[in-house]
């Protein structure tokens, strides 16, 4: 068992480094806000946000100047933030004064679809990049009106996204999820596999997936 | 240099002072729950977006960095986008060729690579599944904790935990070491 957690563990932090530039992000992070604070008709100031997001770039980079860390060229630590374990999640209580909340109404339930249809096609951020700047837009915006272009059988100013081989496709993993859900393990996947001949116990969670989401009940119990 | 940043001042602690300190952190996080690098950091920035919207609200709570984590993990948990574009492991990136170019060699070099394999493999767990692990090993949290955060049963943490164990080859009454051509 601590041997798994060791395992496990030091497979994460050691990709770690594979996380965002931070201030590419936070770049992005003032442009989705400016939207949504419209859209939410908050009266908020925005003089100075231009400024503030200059200031919290510089303050990301300052590491790079003054010869911070910099693991893999690629993710930046503040000796604010340290690097592990990174949680120290203060222990989260539990009844939060404050419980997240995703009814906001950033999007209509239009905009919604929209915006799902985008992403279920396989389209992402650099895409929607690309479309902000076709249309002259911002982002999400870009996204919300492609997904409403897709959702009418139109097609896109911008090359489809290409699946690359060997990966599933969303409805498959679907299926694989519905198939642990129902408390079946990599085990049961094996014994599938050989019950149905197929090739790979992947082949059997799909298979088994499928069954279990169509109310078909499988030869063997989780 | 707070005093020009904009709004979102609550108390002590303003949104800009908060990203400047924990996005770095946030950003780990998200990787290490997604384990796709776009998806992070489309996660991440959904979430901060918001946050700084209502950002009186949460920094009223009694944690404001655990509040963020906590919808970071919710939003993935709840990502209903493609994964089948996203889940993609950027050649370049992968650990045995950073340790090749640092000169890794030996023990070192193998180390790298079982890390580097599990990494792999914990891509073909379910959501629910990769966050148990990451709550319990990364975030290091027991199963209490991580039952609060996904609102089930520790009865149900910890068999989403055992499941993923199996599934990545890790469970008590197996073997450590992971076979290479395993790939479901």
């Amino acid at each position: 068992m601590i041997e798994h957690r060791d395992q496990l563990r030091e497979a994460m932090v050691a990709h770690e480094h594979l996380a965002p530039e931070p201030a590419a992000v936070y770049a992005r992070v003032q442009e989705l806000a400016k939207t949504y604070r419209r859209r939410r008709l908050v009266a908020q100031t925005a003089s100075g946000a231009v400024l503030g997001v200059a200031v919290i770039a510089g303050a990301f980079q300052i590491p790079h100047l003054v010869g911070g860390q910099n693991n893999g060229g690629s993710t930046v630590v503040l000796p604010a933030a340290p690097s592990t374990p990174s949680a120290a999640p203060s222990p989260v209580p539990a009844e939060p004064s404050v419980e997240p909340s995703y009814d906001d109404p950033e999007f209509t339930d239009a905009e919604e679809k929209a915006r799902n249809k985008y992403f279920d096609e396989g389209y992402g951020l650099d895409d929607g990049e690309k479309l902000a700047k076709i249309w002259k837009t911002d982002i999400t915006a870009a996204k919300t009106r492609a997904g409403q272009m897709l959702l009418d059988g139109k097609k896109l100013p911008i090359k489809p996204p290409v699946a690359p081989p060997g990966l599933p496709s969303t409805a498959q993993e679907a299926q694989a999820e519905a198939f642990f859900d129902k408390g079946y393990d990599f085990d049961d996947a094996e014994r599938l596999a050989r019950l149905w001949k197929l090739p790979t116990p992947w082949d059997a969670k799909v298979a088994a997936g499928k069954k279990i989401m169509a109310g078909e009940t499988l030869p063997i119990q989780p | 240099m707070h005093s020009l940043l904009p709004a979102c001042v609550i108390g002590d602690v303003t949104f800009e002072n908060f990203a400047v300190a924990r996005l770095p952190s946030l950003l780990r996080y998200a990787i290490v729950l997604t384990g796709n690098r776009d998806l992070a950091q489309d996660v991440v920035q959904e979430v901060l977006a918001r946050a700084q919207v209502k950002w009186k609200r949460i920094s009223e709570a009694d944690s404001p960095e655990a509040y963020v984590r906590r919808m970071v993990l919710n939003e993935y948990l709840s990502w209903r986008r493609s994964w089948a574009a996203r889940n993609v492991h950027a050649v370049g990136e992968r650990l045995v060729e950073l340790d090749d170019a640092r000169g890794g060699i030996g023990d070192h070099a193998n180390h790298v690579v079982e890390a580097d394999e599990l990494w792999n493999r914990l891509a073909v767990l379910g959501r629910k599944q990769r966050a148990v692990l990451v709550l319990r090993y990364y975030e290091q949290l027991d199963d209490d904790q991580i039952a609060d955060l996904l609102g089930c049963s520790p009865a149900t943490v910890r068999s989403n935990a055992s499941r993923a164990l199996k599934t990545l080859r890790l469970s008590s009454d197996r073997p450590n070491r992971i076979p290479v051509e395993e790939k479901s």
